[in-house]
């Protein structure tokens, strides 16, 4: 039994089966995402002051990502003209680079992005007095007596670019964010960077919840604030930094000039930027997680479209292989779409 | 017509087809007509099975804490102390609640309607050799098997099914500590799936293999209800798969989607962010879950006019207007959700807009019932166990329907919402409207798929004590819920008993509560002839002496019975509308079925010589 138009387009609607598929299945992807970037904007619109943490995302790597689809989209459509013009080595050649570029994006999530965000904390307070304090520590590693300037700075860019909330959300609520370099435990003893922490891979405390405090009996938090608001006096680079916090033993210089020590009497909520942070956070890791999943299923279907059975489909009936890689270009082309709105509702505004 | 060439070859397409396994033939099989009967019989199952839930249920706010006879002791040896000595506790009422709701919509009424007699009956109708994506409408089943494992399994984790209701409102549904919600959203995303795939096929399948000759307008109504059913499932369904992440989310990741600040939990502050908004859910749940209404709702009405016109012998009153009709139905159902938020305290403008909405959608509700109406009119009708529950469809589903205004009216709904009136208003859409509809499509393609007929006096027996019984256990709703009885009580409201009906409720309005009971028995009873029937006609029912039985015009009944894999013996050529009953250029027989040949006496020869 044959079925009707899988190739040939029908006359009457001048489409084949496959392409009336995947426009209706794109458009259901349509409502999928425009229900999430409704739920986006919702929330923002909805949200208190303080609490959607626009400033953090890094730029730049968004924007090479956005390039980097960009490309895919067009090498994608490389592949189908030379299958076009018969050219099924060509073919292979563009559908590789298309996933070579499709993998670059995903790995700059996976091993750059999502890293960085997970093992990257906000500390808020108990008391105003209590904030007080820390940030009081955190000035004079700076070589600076009061707080004011740089935390009007450091939170505003984050949380307030219009500038004109500062005054809105107390001291305590205030997050001062960086990295865990190590606990002091009730005991009295260090803990550093490596051994004792879960995920060695990471090189930084990771996921740690407010709860983790006081499973591991933590008396105060050794912890480095955020270099490029709060840079140690001796001016070393954020970067030389960051590796002397990631080996364990080399802490000793390491974290006595670039960390503060924060009791845990004075943390009132201790979260990395993890989903559950905020609804920021919780729409950005649904939102481009979500999306990393179809770039993922497109890398399959590629994958699956070079597979020798494939290559027999094609010798046998060129026009229907074809077809399957125009139909994937148009998921592909919307993948990058999605992308696109993306980019700058988390990145940019 | 070159490409008719490509289309009905089945003969010498048939032969190629080596002997199929059992397997391949009646499992994992891609034929459109085999996944039909598949989501059917996996429908009318889990039909059932939901009405247990609700038996149990009923015996519990009828007789509040005495322990179920016989299934009580089943529940306890299944469920353990949530059935403690065979009782219903509050916590396994809440479960059953939440899971007839979701059970009967989303794995009993759409696999059977849509999924169901779509994939059986559409591509015969349209006279088309399969779906146009035959694997992918096989993944669609499994997918939606899968689905309904996970629901079913959540029953017998610890803590048991979701408790939510099958609205799942956040918090609430967030915050219960077990893992029934999750098991519900996992269950849930897997049966979206199903129902998107499927739509798309169905889109693609009605669009793309419609026979030579066979015209947008020569389409069978049920194959339009089809149609713009899969729209709503394509569009509307995503919003609520967002929402299903999102609340998993919660769930799982800990994150304040729909979770307020300063959330307390039996009296403790819980450790979550907050900032989220309980009600988006709300609107991304019945940014579905009005369409969803549709989707229960249009099938059963397609079922019912093709079996109007065949057994009233005449065209459809309004073919035309009715496609219209649903057309504006389907746009329309996208913007009237909020009309079950009306007091959420959404805003008085927003509700303006709704209400306004929702009284315009009612039009074309009544246009097309008023067409089914006057199709009556003068016909001689033929009285089968089909056209009975067909034609009971009608005023039950009137009766649904009116009573939605009050409360599509803010005002009336403030008093309405949440009672028992929304219950018996949604269940005669539901129960004696699209149940009956789909009673009546079983009675009337029987004989399609197994070539023997059902027995018509039992259909009848099966008809009339449904119809008494129904209306013996939801009438009495109406008034219960205008007392003030709420929905959702596991004591059926025994709580709130007052002495006169001021203070609390009247005592006439709880004892209803058993008056009902009763007569859910007697439709539990009424329903044993249907299954007694529907497995025994298999083999012994009275066997068709035609393909075609009930001289109907529509193509399915132009094929072999049962119809082979690729449906369609020959070429196919369509030369008529859908419903030439009784046509005065043709005495000589009172029906035209739409592939005959086109003669000069035809008055819409016209017609015939356009192509597709
Ligand atoms: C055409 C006229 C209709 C109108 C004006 C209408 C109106 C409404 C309104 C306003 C509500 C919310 C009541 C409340 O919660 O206070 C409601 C509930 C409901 N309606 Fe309808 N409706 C109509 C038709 C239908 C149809 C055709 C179906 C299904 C086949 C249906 C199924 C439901 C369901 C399931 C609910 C309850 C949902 C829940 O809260 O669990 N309705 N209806
Ligand atoms: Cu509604």
């Amino acid at each position: 039994m044959d079925i009707p138009y899988t190739t040939k387009d029908r006359p009457d609607t001048g489409l084949y089966n496959g392409k009336v598929g995947i426009w209706l299945f794109l458009a259901s992807e349509v409502m999928l995402f425009g229900a999430l970037f409704s739920a986006y904007v919702l929330l923002r619109v909805g949200s208190e002051p303080g609490t959607w943490s626009l400033g953090l995302m890094n730029k730049w790597v968004g924007a090479f990502n956005t390039l980097v689809l960009i490309a895919s989209s067009v090498t994608i459509v490389l592949a189908w003209v030379s299958l076009k013009l018969k050219d099924f080595a060509k073919y292979r050649y563009w559908q590789w680079v298309t996933i070579v570029f499709a993998l670059m994006f995903l790995g700059v999530k996976w091993s750059y992005e999502w890293p960085a965000k997970l093992t990257h904390y906000d500390i808020t307070f108990v008391s105003n007095e209590a904030a007080a304090r820390v940030f009081t520590d955190a000035a004079k590693m700076t070589g600076e007596t009061s707080y004011t300037n740089r935390l009007h700075t450091a939170w505003g860019n984050r949380y307030d670019p219009n500038k004109q909330d500062y005054a809105k959300v107390e001291l305590k609520d205030k997050p001062l964010d960086g990295h865990i370099v190590g606990y002091i435990d009730e005991a009295g003893h260090e803990h550093h960077i490596g051994a004792a922490f879960d995920i060695p891979f990471w090189s930084h405390a990771f996921a740690w919840r407010t709860t983790t405090l006081a499973k591991k009996k933590v008396k105060s938090l050794i912890f480095a604030p955020a270099h490029d608001s709060w840079p140690a006096k001796h001016g070393a680079a954020a970067g030389a930094v960051r590796v002397a916090e990631a080996k364990p033993g080399a802490h000793a210089t390491g974290h006595a000039a670039h960390s503060i020590t924060v009791p845990r009497a004075d943390i009132q909520r201790l979260s990395s930027f993890e989903p559950k942070h905020s609804t920021f956070f919780a729409t950005y890791y649904t939102l481009t997680g979500l999306h990393a999943l179809h770039v993922l299923g497109g890398i399959i279907v590629m994958l699956y479209h070079l597979l020798p059975c494939n290559h027999r489909l094609w010798l046998r009936d060129p026009d229907r292989f074809a077809n399957r890689i125009e139909i994937t270009g148009l998921f592909w082309h919307f993948v990058d779409l999605v992308w696109i709105f993306l980019f700058p509702i988390l990145y940019l505004l | 017509m070159e490409h008719t060439k490509t289309h009905v070859s089945h003969d010498a397409g048939h032969g190629e087809h080596h002997e199929q396994s059992f397997l391949t033939k009646y499992i994992f099989s891609s034929d459109h007509k085999v996944i039909g009967i598949q989501y059917a019989m996996c429908g009318l199952l889990f039909l059932l099975f939901g009405f247990t839930l609700i038996m149990a249920m009923r015996w519990q706010i009828a007789k509040p804490g005495v322990p179920i006879p016989i299934l009580g002791d089943i529940l306890q040896a299944l469920l353990g102390n949530v059935a403690k000595d065979g009782t219903m506790t509050p916590a396994l009422y809440n479960t059953f609640g939440a899971m007839h709701g979701t059970i009967m919509v989303f794995m009993g009424i759409v696999p059977l309607a849509f999924a169901g007699f779509g994939n059986y009956v559409v591509p015969l109708q349209i006279g088309a050799p399969d779906m146009a994506f035959p694997r992918l409408n096989m993944a669609s089943f499994w997918v939606f098997f899968l689905g309904c494992v996970v629901m079913f399994a959540s029953f017998f984790i610890p803590g048991g099914a979701a408790q939510a209701g099958w609205t799942s409102y956040s918090p609430l549904a967030s915050v219960i500590p077990t893992d029934g919600q999750v098991y519900w959203l996992v269950g849930m995303v897997l049966l979206i799936t199903s129902s998107l795939l499927g739509a798309v096929n169905f889109i693609a399948t009605i669009i793309q293999l419609r026979a030579p000759g066979m015209t947008w307008m020569r389409l069978p109504f049920f194959v339009w209800a089809q149609f713009i059913t899969a729209f709503l499932l394509l569009l509307a369904f995503p919003p609520l798969e967002a929402a299903g992440v999102m609340q998993l989310m919660d769930k799982l990741a800990g994150t304040s989607f729909f979770l307020p600040t300063g959330l307390f939990v039996a009296g403790q502050p819980i450790d979550i962010s907050g900032g989220g908004s309980p009600l988006l859910w709300q609107h991304l749940f019945w940014f579905l879950g009005h369409p969803e209404v549709y989707v229960l709702i249009l099938p059963a009405i397609g079922i019912v006019t093709e079996i109007v016109a065949n057994c009233t012998r005449r065209p459809i009153w309004g073919y035309k207007v009715m496609v219209g009709g649903i057309f504006v139905l389907g746009f329309l159902s996208f913007i009237v959700w909020a009309h079950h938020m009306y007091l959420t305290g959404m805003g008085t403008k927003v509700a303006t807009f709704f209400q306004t909405t929702t009284m315009i959608i009612s039009i074309p509700s009544v246009i097309l019932l008023t067409c089914l109406f006057m199709s009556l009119w003068r016909g001689s009708i033929r009285f089968t166990a089909a056209s009975l529950f067909a034609l009971a469809f009608l005023p039950m589903f009137g009766i649904g329907g009116l009573t939605g205004l009050p409360l599509g009216f803010n005002f009336t709904d403030i008093h309405l919402h949440d009672t028992y009136y929304v219950i018996a208003h949604f269940h005669y859409v539901i129960a004696p409207g699209t149940i009956f509809g789909l009673f009546a499509g079983v009675y009337y393609w029987y004989p399609k798929a197994t070539g023997r007929k059902m027995n018509e006096f039992w259909g009848k027996v099966h008809f009339w004590c449904s119809l008494v019984f129904m209306n013996l256990v939801f009438f009495p709703m109406f008034k219960q819920g205008m007392d003030g009885l709420s929905r959702r009580m596991s004591d059926g409201g025994a709580t709130y008993a007052g002495q006169d009906g001021v203070l609390g409720l009247a005592p006439q309005t709880i004892s209803t509560n058993l008056d009902i009971a009763y007569a859910a028995w007697g439709l539990a009873l009424a329903q044993i002839p249907f299954i007694v029937n529907f497995f025994w006609s298999i083999r012994n029912g009275e066997k068709v002496t035609s393909d075609n039985p009930w001289h109907s015009t529509t193509l399915e009944w132009q094929t072999p019975t049962p119809p082979p894999h690729g449906n369609f013996v020959g070429e196919l050529q369509v030369n008529h509308g859908p419903y030439e009953y009784s046509h005065p250029d043709h005495p000589e027989s009172d029906y035209l079925p739409q592939n005959a040949p086109a003669t000069p006496l035809t008055t819409g020869a016209k017609k015939t010589t356009q192509p597709v």
